[in-house]
């Protein structure tokens, strides 16, 4: 059972580990005793938190109402109830996902994907050394088609610092997704949504390999092996980010990877996968010159 | 020429609704349900497979908790 095996990790990492279902108690413990879970099950028969925490599955009602035949219903039933099809047991059920929280219940990020997106998001928390030599806590998410692990370059960083988002992509076995030049496909891209004070430099690529596509005799620019993208942030350090900004304690940057990928028959549909990083902010040493500090120095 | 795409099951079924004239229904994006980075989420109390009555609080490990909505631990 996938997030037992992640107990420990999590644990080491001082970080709880807990699901909610619709189930009742009776069907948990039968479960939870069969797989040898050690950490809490928690049963929600009724659905009540989860209609509270707003992700109650409504496509499973609306597979048996007035508009059951409507395409668009019929569509969201294979994206988010399964592909094989829908029974009356399954109202109730919340969308799968998963929340870290802080300790103060704040979510930090959040993984809720179609249900071609694989979750194992308790595999993705990992620490590793940022540039300023604190500990860093990155996120791991994997998709039918590869694998990123995403982190900042810095635990915390103050107005007028420039950082990094890092993305580390394993495309899956015979995978490759697009790179710059392969200008009729989906070329692999993070999206960073705008927030104040806020800039996304241009990603920074590494070099890419070409693909022979043999019956079309098309050479395409790709990545294969894993590769690895720089996104650079800088956050504004001019007077008015460091009133905005003052007494903040987290920043917190949201996302997309967008790519398109695909093996060596066909290719997948565009994939947009959610992300989110959060760093402390830290308070400025001193105060700055007029118009803010110049960014740290690597 | 690009190699023929896997067409999305939404776009056909989109295109379909369309060419009926049928009422549009809003497509379901569950990145936007729920709480959000940066929001709180609603306390419960709820019970565990012991019996054990649970709230938020009482799961938190010192570093934050995480909690994951599973479909059904019965299927």
């Amino acid at each position: 059972m996938e997030l037992q095996g992640q107990v420990e990790t999590l644990r080491a990492q001082g970080i709880g580990l807990a699901t909610i279902s619709y189930d009742s108690r009776e069907a948990i413990a039968a479960f939870a005793g069969q797989y040898g879970v050690t950490f809490p099950m928690l049963a929600d028969p009724g659905s009540e938190t989860i209609r509270r925490y707003g992700i109650l599955n409504t496509v499973a009602y609306e597979a048996f109402g007035p508009n059951r035949d409507d395409p668009a219903v019929q569509a969201d039933v294979r994206k988010y109830i399964s592909i094989v099809g829908v029974q009356e047991r399954m109202q109730g059920i919340a969308y799968p996902g998963t929340f870290m929280l802080d300790t103060e219940g704040r979510v930090t990020s959040r993984f809720f994907e179609d249900f071609y997106i694989q979750r194992n998001t308790v595999a993705s928390i990992l620490k590793r050394v940022g540039t300023d030599g604190a500990s860093v806590t990155g996120t791991s998410v994997g998709t039918e088609h590869l694998n990123v692990t995403t982190y900042p370059s810095d635990a915390g960083v103050a107005v007028g610092n420039r950082f990094s988002l890092v993305f580390d992509i394993t495309p899956g076995p015979g995978m490759h997704v697009y790179a710059p030049g392969a200008d009729q496909y989906r070329i692999v891209t993070a999206r960073i949504e705008p927030q104040p004070y806020l800039e996304a430099l241009p990603l920074s690529y590494p070099e890419s390999q070409i693909y022979h596509f043999e019956p079309l005799d098309e050479r395409v620019r790709v990545y294969q092996q894993p590769f690895t993208l720089v996104q650079e942030i800088v956050l504004d350090g001019g007077l008015e980010a460091q009133r905005a900004l003052r007494g903040q304690k987290t920043l917190t940057i949201t996302g997309t990877l967008d790519y398109q990928a695909c093996d060596d028959q066909i290719c997948y549909n565009p994939v947009s996968v959610p992300l989110s990083w959060t760093v402390e902010l830290r308070p400025i040493a001193m105060p700055g010159p007029p118009g803010g500090r110049p960014p740290a120095s690597r | 020429m690009v190699r023929p795409f896997l067409l999305s099951l939404p776009l056909a079924a989109l295109l379909l609704s369309l060419s009926l004239g049928a009422q549009e229904r809003e497509p379901i994006d569950v990145s936007t349900l729920g709480p959000q980075v940066g929001e709180r989420v609603p306390d419960f109390t709820l019970t565990d497979q012991n019996g054990s009555q649970r709230t938020l609080q009482s799961l938190m490990g010192p570093a934050g908790l995480m909690l994951v909505f599973v479909r059904s631990a019965d299927w």
